[in-house]
């Protein structure tokens, strides 16, 4: 955690509020219940028992006034765009995006097509891409301790 | 009465009422009638209520630049059964009339099964000109064609008259020009938020927040 390195006394610790901040924030990183494609099934299998996205403190919540994460599962089209943007408006900084999927990531397949967004970070400001078509839940999970480590390393970076 | 035959006994009868409509028909055995925009409405409803053609399976349209569109429509006639005679029109009568193959059919609860066969189906194409795009609507014969007459609107560009809500019904509103026709070639640009059709809430960081937050 690098929580405990600054222990001085017994009980006490001191800690730097940004690397505090960012330490909460990355280990519960809750993230909306947004899918748009088949990605989606995906991202509710890792969410599920199986990969259990609970252990890395991520739970879905309904809402993205309550979300810290999007993570954009799917082809996102111009209709959806509008949609995109506006739930990511809606959410409290600090927060944060996931592309899931080449779709996501650049229109995968579909790039040129005439109602596709050619990858979401043309809206939204995206922090981690995960390859794959779908991805595999494990593959989801890397990009999420991704997150979390550009979390941390981002409070450590600016004192 | 076979589908090729069914289809030249209808043919026949079409080309005597409609001297002006050109007939073929398909190596399927599928009959396609060619109107004219002018004649389009009357031939249709001629078809549903002459011919028993109930049922618009759907609409298209094809683009063939320079000059014209092909608008397509699917028409099915449906009946009882193989047995029944042609042009039978499915409706609450038809129960009674069922053929002998259905006549037994009954659900796990006893309620009696009409087996739907289709009796005849016919294509009826209409060349729409690229400088006026602009032909009766089919809703008011059949309800079914809102939609789809929406679809091919939305995508092709064809204008329907009379029909009741005529907007795009799989793209944005804000949408430019309409893609499925060959001379489509633009595609609207997200990158700049000023270029988007939509309000722009963005604030005004490169990547919209502080990096340290």
């Amino acid at each position: 955690m690098g929580l405990m390195d600054s222990e001085i006394l017994p009980g006490i610790i001191t800690v730097n509020l940004k690397k505090l901040l960012a330490w909460g924030r990355r280990n519960s990183l809750w993230y909306m219940t947004f899918g748009i494609a088949c990605c989606a099934i995906e991202m509710m299998g890792t969410g599920a028992s199986r990969f259990d996205l609970d252990r890395f403190g991520l739970i879905f919540r309904a809402s993205p006034r309550q979300s810290d994460l999007m993570i954009v599962a799917g082809t996102v089209n111009y209709k959806m765009a509008e949609v995109v943007k506006t739930l990511y408006d809606q959410m409290a900084e600090p927060r944060y995006v996931i592309a899931m999927g080449t779709c996501a990531s650049t229109g995968g397949p579909y790039k040129g097509a005439y109602n596709v967004v050619d990858g979401v970070d043309q809206i939204i400001p995206v922090d981690v891409y995960v390859p794959g078509c779908p991805p595999r839940p494990e593959a989801l999970i890397y990009g999420i301790l991704q997150l979390q480590e550009k979390i941390r390393a981002q409070a450590e970076q600016k004192v | 009465m076979g589908k090729a035959e069914r289809a030249s006994a209808m043919e026949a009868s079409i080309k005597e009422q409609f001297p002006g409509v050109a007939t073929e028909i398909t190596p399927r055995g599928e009959l396609v009638a060619r109107v004219s925009p002018g004649g389009y409405l009357d031939f249709c409803r001629y078809l549903r209520d002459e011919q028993g053609f109930k049922f618009l399976s759907m609409i298209t349209a094809v683009d063939y630049p320079p000059d014209r569109f092909e608008l397509v429509l699917y028409l099915d006639a449906y009946g009882a059964s193989g047995d029944a005679p042609a042009m039978q029109v499915m409706d609450t009568r038809t129960r009674q009339e069922l053929g002998p193959r259905s006549a037994g059919l009954t659900t796990s609860q006893g309620t009696p099964v009409m087996v739907a066969a289709t009796l005849a189906s016919i294509i009826v194409k209409c060349d729409v000109p690229h400088d006026h795009p602009v032909i009766p609507s089919v809703t008011p014969l059949w309800p079914t064609a809102n939609w789809h007459e929406r679809e091919v609107y939305d995508l092709m560009g064809i204008k329907f008259e009379g029909h009741p809500d005529l907007r795009r019904i799989l793209l944005p509103d804000w949408f430019p020009g309409h893609p499925l026709r060959k001379d489509f070639t633009s595609k609207p640009a997200l990158r700049e938020p000023e270029a988007r059709p939509w309000p722009v809430v963005w604030p005004d960081q490169k990547d919209g927040r502080e990096p340290g937050e």
